[in-house]
């Protein structure tokens, strides 16, 4: 008896636009071991990188950062990218370019990351970032064709259109970073009382580089570790020459201390 | 006879509906400033969605595309018969016209690619495959 199994490897293909050659070299296609469903890519492009979200038939969605520009050679060689998963058993997604969220349904509930710039700076942060609903009433087998803060809208098989409410507050606290008005952004975090948006507002505060905005929302989250580690670097030093290092360091530092807790 | 579109306002729930004289929709596609619209006469027809009582500007087609691929700043039409993706400003002027040997003999639908201004990308199968063999 002669048997044959299959196994193929499915990739996502980059080709430039304006040409049509393959992006460059090692970043022409992103390999995946899954058959994969569904890609999205998001229309704006966040610090010169391109966020790419794609499914694959295990229904695992990841999100993965292409770089369009290099410095040089070698520093070119140093990106990869950087892939993330993000959820299990999500049946399809919807991403929103303008403020790069994503809303994806599970079978019988519905999820929405708002903080998806923060997955290649602190993912713990980021992941907490999210929200988790029931579908509408009827919502089963639905599909996600809009996602304007502060509304969902599904689209059910027999063309029924389903709106949702969503917290609004997630596209105002941006804005407030945007013209940074941190006063504002914790009144808001201290009046929703949320956690997704303490750990949107703890992602954005890290990637400002605000500390105190910072040591608010994880002390808010809970994270009462951090908030003590974060205590005793501020108590080291207080000239500024430190204060610039720890700036610049934070994130790195608190990656540090997200991996030897957990 | 397809020629009509109803666009639906989704924030005050109003309708609008686009006529068609030429011939009968095709293909259509929503971005978020403009509506794109294939005719069985191949023209491609952008509406602006401030603006949805006349197309702004209509594109002449040698054949019908089998997908449109959206982005913010331009579009992409995909010939599945000779393999070819034609990008095209949405003043109507044509940014590029490449082959790509990816979408020949496969179902293409909006899920299997995407387009931005800087990348175009589309779920490819690779060549290689593993097999195994077993006698008795």
């Amino acid at each position: 008896m002669v048997s044959f199994n299959f196994f193929e490897i499915k990739s996502i293909q980059l080709l430039e636009p304006k040409t049509g050659n393959k992006l460059r070299g090692w970043l022409s296609q992103i390999t995946h071991e899954v058959s994969l469903s569904s890609i999205s890519l998001c229309q704006n492009q966040i610090d010169n990188k391109q966020i790419i979200v794609y499914l694959d038939e295990k229904k695992d969605l990841f999100v993965a950062q292409i770089p369009l520009s290099y410095g040089s050679v070698s520093k070119a060689r140093e990106h990869s990218f950087a892939i993330q998963k993000i959820g299990y058993q999500i049946d399809s997604f919807h991403l929103n370019h303008d403020t790069a969220d994503i809303a994806a349904i599970s079978t019988t509930s519905y999820h929405i990351w708002y903080d998806l710039e923060g997955m290649w700076f602190e993912k713990d942060l980021a992941l907490l970032a999210k929200d988790t609903a029931d579908l509408p009433s009827g919502g089963k087998n639905s599909r996600i064709v809009s996602m304007q803060s502060p509304y969902v809208l599904f689209l059910r098989d027999d063309g029924v259109l389903l709106k949702e409410i969503v917290s609004p507050f997630h596209s105002i606290i941006r804005r407030l970073v945007r013209d940074e008005n941190w006063e504002k952004v914790l009144q808001i975090c201290r009046l929703s009382k949320s956690e997704s948006l303490w750990a949107a507002c703890a992602g954005l505060a890290l990637r400002h580089n605000n500390l105190q905005s910072l040591r608010s929302s994880l002390a808010a989250l809970k994270l009462i570790d951090k908030v003590e580690f974060f205590d005793s670097l501020m108590s080291i030093e207080r000239s500024e020459v430190s204060i610039f290092i720890l700036l610049s360091n934070l994130h790195l530092l608190l990656f540090t201390v997200f991996t030897f807790y957990s | 006879m397809r020629r009509w579109l109803s666009l639906i306002v989704l924030n005050t729930w109003a309708i609008f509906i686009l006529l068609f004289c030429r011939g009968d929709i095709s293909k259509f596609s929503i971005t978020t400033r403009h509506v794109i619209v294939i005719s069985s006469s191949c023209q491609c027809l952008i509406y602006p969605l401030e603006l949805h009582a006349k197309p702004t500007v209509a594109i002449d087609l040698i054949s019908l595309p089998t997908l449109i691929a959206p982005s913010t700043s331009s579009f992409g039409l995909i010939y599945q018969s000779n393999s070819t993706i034609s990008i095209y400003s949405f003043e109507g002027r044509k940014l590029s016209n490449f082959q790509c040997t990816s979408i020949q003999s496969r179902l293409l639908t909006n899920q299997v690619t995407s387009l931005s201004s800087r990348i175009f990308a589309i779920i490819d199968i690779e060549g290689h495959k593993v097999s195994s063999l077993s006698c008795f």
